[in-house]
């Protein structure tokens, strides 16, 4: 070895350099956590199983997002930065979402994050998935809105990778950056993913981060799942739908901005409803369109 | 009632009267010959034909009455082969058929209270409140 170093023409320090910089260029390519990234580890519930989720910044006052998969525990998550503790508080928890806001204790600015306001724009469009270990491209295919013959409370974004789907909670952001969705949990395929929509983050955040449970706006309508058209079958008595003028035999078209073309698109616009926030229903009683401005309320025992 | 001498003579001296002018008779002549000679020529073409066809037909010889079972048989089959068939016409019911529609059976959805995408999660069915 030493006859070589000698015998070496630029000599012992360059060879040493080289190695050194040879070792750095194999440690870059590789996939490193990256130190920057908030996640959190969940204990197993009873009969369930422990899990992971990255916790993405949400706007205002050092909340943090999370995703409680089925079977996990969500009280006394654990906040991590790598393989570092950091205090967290659980500001609340929405067992419809399975989304849980966290706080940090301690004052310590995070990283400032976009979110869409609006995401059907994005519903068909190459995202990317920033995960621990770096950006992957997915491709976002359009809402999910039932799941095994079973309407989803609301509807998530279905998404496809070229490898196995990143840890639940996962942004999925635009070329420019802005967040369009938070992964939910991979399908029985693997290469899928369901991932809950930013507006469904920010409809959720509205009332855990202001310290009450998540509670849809009610109006007093009775549909079937089973009817392939959003029909009304019944509207209960003294409720805003009655108030306003809502007949069974309505069929639902629209609710706010949100066009309703079968029984899931009603029950996904449902969940965005705000108590005591009205909303603009277009319905159609045979063949005449009528709109109805209604004020949900919120449902008793609430 | 018979004539009497003068008016036979009368109609003798009328006909001598109506004699055609002079150079009628070479006129129609002429003419006779004209046209006796253009049927000839436009008349000539199918009757060649027909008879060119016999003396050929005739110098056959024995072999001529083969020729004639080639050409009868093979003018048959053109007339076969040419002969439009009969439509079928399908044995269509006496009676009109009833066509009952039938609604598919409803998909036996359910609702489900949260996210919890597993294959053993039961969900809500019926009627729904929002």
């Amino acid at each position: 070895m030493s006859a070589l170093v000698k015998s070496h023409p630029l000599g012992l320090p360059s060879l040493l350099g080289f190695s050194a910089g040879l070792m750095i260029s194999v440690c870059l390519s590789q996939p490193m956590p990256a130190a920057s990234q908030l996640h959190v580890s969940f204990r197993a519930a009873p009969g369930g199983n422990s899990a992971h989720s990255i916790a993405v910044p949400v706007e205002g006052a050092g909340f943090l997002v999370a995703i409680v998969a089925n079977g996990a525990d969500p009280h006394q998550p654990q906040l991590l930065l790598g393989q570092k503790k950091i205090l967290a508080k659980v500001v609340g928890f929405d067992p419809i979402s399975r989304l849980q806001f966290l706080q940090m204790e301690n004052e310590t600015s995070l990283p400032l994050v976009a979110w869409l306001p609006g995401v059907n724009s994005h519903a068909n469009a190459h995202l990317i998935a920033k995960t621990l270990t770096g950006p992957v491209p997915c491709r976002a295919m359009g809402w999910t809105k039932q799941v095994n013959g079973k309407v989803l409370p609301l509807a998530l974004l279905k998404v496809a990778f070229d490898r196995e789907v990143p840890l639940p909670g996962t942004p999925l952001v635009t070329n420019g950056g802005g967040i369009v969705a938070i992964i939910f949990q991979a399908s029985d395929t693997g290469k899928i993913a369901y991932a809950i929509p930013a507006e469904a983050v920010h409809r959720v955040q509205r009332d855990i981060c202001e310290g009450r449970p998540f509670v849809r706006g009610w109006l007093g309508l009775c549909l079937r799942a089973e009817n392939k058209i959003p029909q009304i079958v019944r509207v209960l008595p003294d409720s805003p739908a009655a108030q306003a003028g809502t007949l069974p035999g309505d069929v639902l078209t629209s609710i706010g901005d949100r066009k309703i073309s079968d029984y899931a698109d009603a029950a996904n616009a449902f969940f965005y409803l705000i108590p005591d926030a009205p909303v603009q229903v277009k319905l159609l009683r045979g063949t005449v369109s009528l709109e109805f401005t209604m004020t949900p309320s919120k449902p008793d025992g609430m | 009632m018979k004539p009497s001498i003068e008016q036979i003579v009368n109609q003798l001296a009328l006909k001598r009267e109506g004699r055609p002018e002079e150079g009628y008779w070479q006129d129609f002549l002429c003419e006779f010959h004209h046209r006796q000679r253009k049927q000839a020529v436009t008349g000539s073409r199918y009757s060649a034909m027909i008879s060119q066809f016999s003396s050929w037909f005739g110098s056959l010889g024995p072999s001529k009455w083969a020729y004639g079972t080639g050409v009868a048989y093979a003018a048959l089959t053109v007339g076969f082969i040419l002969t439009p068939r009969s439509v079928e016409r399908e044995n269509l019911p006496s009676s009109p058929v009833k066509y009952q529609v039938v609604p598919a059976p409803g998909l036996p959805l359910e609702q489900l209270d949260r996210l919890d995408l597993s294959p053993s999660t039961q969900g809500n069915i019926g009627e729904q409140i929002f």
